[in-house]
């Protein structure tokens, strides 16, 4: 697991290009010998990013997705929408309702994730940063 | 009651049914300004008047939220357009719902941590220049005068269903409320505003559909077959195609409306209200429940309406159907002339009223930030730091874009306009949301790839508009008698492509030079809230 990571942080050096590391709050850190410190901070943040966004995105463009699905399903066919499923309930209707339902669930599983995963490591990564500018303050 | 009949018009009137309105709409001004004027104590400073000191619990801001989005075109416009073509209005419902999804996902939290005031803040965090603070700030600009403007004119043409009082006078009722609620009460005040308002809203939705339910016995498929049996068309009531009659202007509304909302500057400055991204999420959370389940409620009124009311009857008093709601509190009460159908008549017509009110005060406290904050404090003095400065001129600010947008709405009140909260929605989809994602996520983002997007989302948006039947033709605004060069009323399906492509191939071929922050350093903050706009002490 850590040697996994230790890779992931030099394959991010590698893609990184020089100049985007002069910035004030890596700068600050460096100049004071805390590079190490800084590129821990980068590789840190990257990880969440990169876990965020593997998680978010998808998400979102597959609810998307589904809704203009249905949304198109519905418009380009609008005879077959009048089948019963139930009552007065027909296709088109459940169909509206799927949309609504998968907004919905979306947006659930979306709180769920992040309460359970992404929250406390962005704590944690709040934490270092402030302990890694008031570390270089002190020296 | 005392206190009622004082702010009534006069004695003899407060007995006929535009009397209790009256009456009920005073009550609801009363108890807003009250509690603004109580809540506006609260804020201090600029942070204090632009975003209610970022103290906002996030019940307060999701209310709020879900206040915005509980629009009189939803609680009228919704209910009239289930209610006379069915199917077609839960689709247009669902696509304003869709658009939460993207706000709530990747756009709400970061822009919480990077941004201060405006939209533009969380460009600026990366991208500083001032063509590209410029550029945002007078899209975000254009985005609310097209809403107000919708929102002002609606409520001119909404006043003779709701309130006995002429066209003129409630825009600029509505016009003058809005401004004293901003000045007086700053986003706090505009927030108290919103809340009672979706407290409201909400109940008498909840109320309505309880009797409508009982007067079915609670039989819901009951009231589904007699809407459809009394429905003009019967056998298309409940499938599409009935008002949305043109397929592939319906998937770009709807392109619009899901990408849009994300977009909306005023949408936007609610997330800086409430202390952490974990809160704004927490608001997001509350105002997803409360705008979904009013939505599922509108949509059943819509119907109650067709079953209960009919849709002729509806017509009759307004072709589109914006009076359904109204006419269902009427008949549910105990019908025209009893004192049970004008007390429900009179509440019911009172919120809506509010309703606009709220929301267009909402609109006029994130303009207010944007040219106080953007375009005075950051391009003109450069100086962000004097507090007393920024509030005045927003306050100036509120003062004159008010008179402005009530001088607008009088002299295009005779005209069609519904088109502008699609233009709105349009061009918040095609320059604003382009500006955001890719400063939020693409590293390769650069100043004149934002300056590009803005121009080619807002030139695309507003020149398609134009070109189409919204403006030109038989059903347009000019040149009645040819047809419109595109048959798209929603460009949102080219635009927004435009919008997002422009953005991308000029930062490809540009590259930033300066920039306050880099990239990582954004998405540490974006991420972990470190450095972020702290909450002001009380």
């Amino acid at each position: 697991m850590k040697s996994a990571r230790h890779e992931n942080i030099e394959a991010k050096e590698a893609e990184m290009h020089p100049t985007e590391f002069g910035n004030l709050e890596f700068d600050r850190l460096e100049s004071a010998g805390g590079v190490e410190e800084s590129t821990e901070l980068v590789a840190k943040t990257w990880e969440l990013a990169k876990t965020r966004n593997r998680f978010v995105w998808p998400l979102l463009v597959g609810a998307l997705a589904i809704y203009f699905g249905l949304l198109i399903l519905v418009l380009s066919s609008p005879a077959a929408m009048s089948q019963s499923l139930y009552g007065e309930i027909n296709i088109g209707l459940a169909a509206v309702a799927a949309q609504l339902l998968v907004t919905v669930a979306a947006f659930w599983a979306y709180c769920t994730c992040a309460a359970a995963k992404f929250d406390a490591r962005a704590a944690s990564l709040r934490l270092h940063a402030q302990q890694a500018t008031r570390g270089v303050q002190h020296v | 009651m005392r206190s009622k009949l004082l702010a009534g018009s006069n004695m003899s009137n407060f007995m006929s049914g535009g009397g209790v309105r009256i009456a009920a709409f005073a009550a609801f001004i009363l108890l807003s300004l009250l509690l603004t004027s109580w809540a506006s104590r609260r804020s201090k400073g600029a942070a204090g008047f632009f975003v209610a000191g970022r103290n906002l619990t996030p019940m307060q801001n999701g209310l709020a939220i879900s206040g915005d989005f509980m629009s009189a075109a939803s609680f009228l416009g919704v209910t009239g357009l289930v209610a006379l073509f069915g199917f077609d209005g839960l689709v247009y419902q669902v696509g304003f719902i869709v658009g939460w999804l993207m706000i709530m996902l990747i756009v709400a939290e970061p822009v919480r941590n990077c941004g201060k005031y405006t939209l533009s803040d969380v460009v600026a965090l990366r991208l500083p220049s001032a063509s590209v603070r410029g550029a945002t700030a007078a899209s975000s600009l254009l985005i609310a005068l097209a809403y107000l403007l919708a929102q002002l004119v609606g409520a001119g043409a909404l006043a003779s269903l709701l309130l006995p009082i002429g066209t003129d006078a409630a825009v600029i009722l509505i016009g003058v409320l809005m401004i004293a609620y901003v000045l007086f009460g700053g986003m706090v005040g505009a927030t108290y505003v919103q809340i009672v308002k979706a407290v409201l809203v909400w109940s008498a939705a909840a109320f309505l559909l309880v009797l409508a339910l009982a007067h079915f016995s609670f039989d819901v498929g009951a009231m589904f077959t007699k809407a459809k049996a009394s429905s003009l068309h019967p056998d298309h009531y409940l499938i599409p195609g009935a008002y949305l009659k043109n397929p592939l202007d319906t998937v770009s509304l709807a392109f619009a409306l899901a990408l849009g909302t994300a977009g909306l500057p005023h949408v936007m400055t609610r997330f800086y209200t409430v202390p952490s991204a974990v809160d704004a999420r927490h608001s997001a959370k509350i105002a997803l429940v409360v705008m979904t389940s009013f939505a599922i409620m509108v949509c059943l009124l819509g119907f109650a309406a067709c079953a209960i009311v009919g849709p002729q009857s509806i017509l009759q008093s307004n072709k589109a159907g914006n009076s359904a709601i109204t006419l269902l509190a009427v008949s549910l009460g105990g019908g025209v002339g009893s004192f049970g159908g004008e007390m429900l008549l009179a509440c019911v017509s009172a919120i809506a009223f509010a309703t606009i009110l709220a929301v267009v005060s909402g609109i006029m406290i994130s303009s207010a930030s944007t040219i106080a904050h953007d375009i005075f404090a950051m391009l003109v003095f450069r100086n962000d730091a004097q507090d007393k400065r920024q509030v005045r001129v927003a306050k100036i600010a509120t003062v004159t874009f008010g008179v402005v947008a009530i001088c607008l709405a009088l002299a295009v009140k005779s005209l069609n306009v519904a088109f502008l909260v699609g233009l709105a929605f349009v061009i918040a989809a095609s320059a604003n949301l382009p500006v955001i994602l890719m400063t939020l996520y693409w590293r390769r983002f650069t100043d004149a790839g934002a300056v590009a997007a803005v121009v080619v989302g807002v030139l695309s948006s507003i020149g398609l508009v134009l070109v189409g039947p919204a403006v030109i033709g038989a059903h347009g605004l000019v040149f009645k008698t040819t047809t419109p060069l595109i048959s798209l009323a929603n460009p949102g399906i080219i635009s927004i492509p435009c919008g997002f492509l422009a953005g991308w191939l000029v930062s490809l071929i540009t590259s930033q030079r300066t920039s306050a922050t880099s990239f990582e350093e954004q998405q540490l903050r974006m991420l972990s809230g470190y450095g972020a706009e702290e909450a002001v002490e009380h």
